[in-house]
This record gives structure tokens, C-alpha cells and sequence, in this order.
């Protein structure tokens, strides 16, 4: 699993990490049942504090893509298929835009209930 | 830039795996029955251990038994995944296959004979087998080892529809500022059944009475398992193998120590010896599973190995790592 992330970018370190292991899991490099790399080894190995790399992988856990367990590091659940990974990548960028426009958190889940709603 | 989706292991077929999981459940349950069926004609405790001059070695009775399915169960599980392990070389899984079938014909036999020996003898020493009974027991054994042989086509994969090349190395841009790191685990399908197997085995052995011989199954059985799997990571260190649990590096080769690197294809020419840590004239690594491997040629001329999954996105990274410091980028290893 390739990990890439860039202190210069205006996204959080934690949600590039998270991108990550999206991108792994939709492209076919990780599948469910894969361990991502212990945190402490991650942060090493990016330079970043180990809080962070545990704060990517909540973000992944809330999605559903990763199981947390103590003891037993992060683990991809059966529910990590490619395209659950796309939709939350689309998730994030929704968000992103959203927050690019000024929109409250209220008004993005306006339009998602909207989108939801039978035509 | 995206990384080479992996091929997906090749799951064993359902014939496959019958062909390797009913000759130990057979014997385990041909145990089981005779044994229920001679249960009252039985001396307590049984005769287990016959030498010329009659019975030498008597164990009780749910002791033999637990001994006698433990060994079945423990053999045939540890033969059946390493025939259907994937990576395994062809002729090994026949081998293997056969070897699955013999051990499932000999310990179960041979664990039948027990009680036949034992039945209305009036106290275990009184109990008698017959060697031709036993030479009987190995015959068997031959033949179901052919019989395992004939089937085991079964076992074998289905061929690569056509010539497939190993992946080149993938290239990849690092943007300025940017950190990278890759990582993966690969185990070795036969250090991750032998550990577990030789677990089992001490706790057969601590059942049977031979505590002796428990204590060093269970330290390879303890080792094995716990070198059983490794992490492999490409970063701005190097390459960095790592023990699970463990939080020094097992291995290290600074970015520094690397001139290039490669992608290999690792083949194995048998079941054992291949594998493990490797070191002859000028090169030495870590191949844990046939298949892609990633190889650095080190700055002194030596090379350096280590089998791993998706070696081509390693290879690549090590490459724009080793060519692309990070105050020189943007640039590519392509």
C-alpha cells in the first residue's frame, strides 16, 4: 500500500493518509482482511506525528473501511470493496467543494437529503 | 500515478481441497469408530508401545485416544495447506498430496491396531501385534500414497491462460515536499503451518506423556510463527524489514547503501530449503513465497532481495527515492 502525503497541502495530513488507503482499496492494491501498517511504524516512516496517522485511521473506521481493535492494529473490514472506497473518496471531495463555497455543515446535508429524496 | 492492482490469490477448488481434507478425515474417523466399537473388550490402562519380547509403553485410554486423533488432525491439516498453499510449486503440491494420503493411511492404521491388539487382553501387558500386521499398515501406506499421487491433478491450479511477463517496475514522480512510504506483509505459507503444527504437536506430546520432546516443538513451533510473516517498507530509510510485535527493524538497507533497484521473479525449484534467509557470494535475502521480489544492487556491488507482494510499486519507489533526493524534486524515476 503506496502512502503519499505533502505537508505543503492545504488538506489535513491525517484526511491524506485516509486518501490513501481509498485509493488502495479502489485500485485493487488492498483488499479486505489487509493490515495497514502499525501507526507508530507509519509515522516514522512519513515523518508525521503518530496522533495523526491514528486520526486517518478513525476517519476510515467512521467510513466503515477499517476495523480498530487494541492489540490487533487496523485491519481492512469486508465491507472495504472498491467502490465503497470511490464513494467515500466522492464524500470528501463533496465536503471539500462544499467548504470551498462557504456552505454550513446544515446546508451539505440539505443537499445530500435532497439528492435522497424520490424524484 | 496509480499502483499495479495485485492478482488475486487463487482460491483452491472444492474438489482440490476434499482431495486433501478426506484421507485425514477418514482415518480420523475410522480411529474413532474402532475404537468405540472394541471400547469394552479394552484393558485400562493400553498397550501402546510393542517390541519384540511383547507390550513396553501403556498410556491410558482417552490419553491414546487424544494422542492418536491429535496426530491425524495435526499431519493432514498442516499437508492439506501446504498443497493448496498458494505459490506452491507443482510438483511439490503432488508430493505433497501424496504425502497426505501416506501419513493419513500409516497413522491411521497403525492407530486402528492399537485396540485390535489390546482387545480381550485381560491387562495391557498381555497385549500382542503382530509384525506383519504392521508391515501390512506401511504397504497400505505406499498404496494410498499412489492413490494420492493419481489425484492429485486435482490439487493443480488451472494454467495461465497465456504467457504473462513480470511486471516492470512502476514508475512514479514525487512532487516537491512530498513523503512517500510503501508497505507490505508477506508470510511464508510453510512457516505458517509448520509453526502452528509443531504447537499443536508439543500440546499431542505433552497429552501422550513424552513431555521431553514437547519443550522444542513448541520453541520452532513458537519461532516459526513468529517469523512466519514479515512487514516489508520502502521509505525515505530504505528498505526495512520488520518482525509483527517487534519494533526494531529486522533488516534495514539505507537509501544511502542502494545504487538501483529491480523487480525479480522468485521461483521455487522444491517445498523445502528455498526458503528463508539466503546469503551466497555476492547476494543475500529474505524469500519467504515464490513469486515478485524486490532487488537493490547495494553501492559495494552486493544485492539484496526480499520477496514481496506488489514488487513492482517498491522497486519503482526505491528507484525515485534513490534518484530524486528530496530538495531536487519534482522528478521521476520512469
Amino acid at each position: 500500500m503506496l502512502f503519499r502525503v505533502n505537508p505543503a497541502s492545504p488538506q489535513p495530513l491525517a484526511e491524506q493518509i485516509a486518501a490513501c488507503v481509498r485509493r488502495a482499496v479502489a485500485d485493487g492494491t488492498a483488499r479486505p482482511g489487509d493490515r495497514l501498517p502499525p501507526a507508530r511504524s507509519l509515522a516514522d516512516s512519513l515523518d508525521v506525528n503518530m496522533h495523526t496517522v491514528l486520526r486517518g485511521y478513525q476517519i476510515l473506521r467512521e467510513e466503515g473501511l477499517v476495523d480498530l481493535r487494541r492489540g490487533r492494529g487496523a485491519q481492512l473490514t469486508d465491507a472495504a470493496s472498491p467502490g465503497r472506497a470511490r464513494l467515500g473518496a466522492a464524500a470528501g471531495a463533496l465536503v471539500a467543494e462544499a467548504r470551498t463555497l462557504g456552505l454550513t455543515d446544515e446546508e451539505v446535508i440539505d443537499l445530500v437529503r435532497d439528492a435522497l429524496a424520490p424524484p | 500515478m496509480s499502483t499495479l492492482p495485485l492478482p488475486r490469490p487463487s482460491r483452491p477448488s472444492r474438489t482440490a481441497v476434499a482431495v486433501t481434507v478426506l484421507p485425514p478425515a477418514a482415518a480420523a474417523a475410522a480411529v474413532l469408530l474402532g475404537y468405540a466399537r472394541l471400547r469394552p473388550q479394552l484393558p485400562e490402562p493400553l498397550a501402546v508401545h510393542f517390541s519384540a519380547g511383547g507390550a513396553d509403553g501403556t498410556l491410558p485410554a482417552w490419553r491414546f485416544l487424544a494422542a492418536a486423533l491429535g496426530m491425524i488432525a495435526l499431519t493432514g491439516d498442516s499437508l492439506a495447506r501446504l498443497a493448496l498453499a498458494d505459490g506452491m510449486p507443482s510438483r511439490a503440491r503432488r508430493a505433497l498430496t501424496a504425502g497426505d494420503w501416506a501419513a493419513a493411511a500409516l497413522l491411521g492404521s497403525l492407530c486402528c491396531l492399537v485396540p485390535v491388539a489390546n482387545a480381550h487382553a485381560a491387562r495391557a501387558a498381555d497385549a500382542h501385534l503382530s509384525g506383519l500386521a504392521v508391515a501390512a499398515c506401511g504397504g497400505g501406506a505406499a498404496l494410498a500414497a499412489a492413490v494420492g499421487l493419481l489425484l492429485s491433478g486435482a490439487v493443480l491450479p488451472p494454467a495461465p491462460s497465456g504467457p504473462t511477463a513480470p511486471p516492470a517496475p512502476v514508475p512514479i514522480e514525487l512532487a516537491a515536499g512530498e513523503v512517500v512510504s510503501w508497505s507490505r506483509t508477506v508470510g511464508s505459507p510453510l512457516l505458517r503451518t509448520l509453526g502452528p503444527a509443531l504447537l499443536g504437536l508439543a500440546a499431542v506430546l505433552l497429552v501422550s506423556g513424552a513431555g521431553a520432546g514437547a519443550l522444542p516443538a513448541a520453541l520452532i513451533g513458537a519461532i516459526s510463527t513468529a517469523t512466519g510473516r514479515v512487514r516489508v517498507t520502502v521509505d525515505r530509510h530504505g528498505l526495512t524489514v520488520r518482525l509483527p510485535l517487534v519494533r526494531r527493524p529486522w533488516m534495514r538497507v539505507p537509501l544511502e547503501r542502494i545504487a538501483a533497484a529491480d523487480r525479480r521473479e522468485v521461483r521455487w525449484t522444491g517445498v523445502f530449503g528455498d526458503e528463508g534467509y539466503r546469503s551466497g557470494p555476492g547476494r543475500s535475502g529474505l524469500v519467504l513465497r515464490p513469486g515478485g521480489a524486490v532487488a537493490v544492487l547495494l553501492t559495494d556491488g552486493r544485492e539484496f532481495l526480499v520477496s514481496v507482494p506488489d514488487a513492482a510499486t517498491a522497486a519503482g519507489l526505491l528507484t525515485a527515492l534513490v534518484r530524486c533526493p528530496r530538495e531536487d524534486r519534482p522528478c521521476s524515476s520512469a
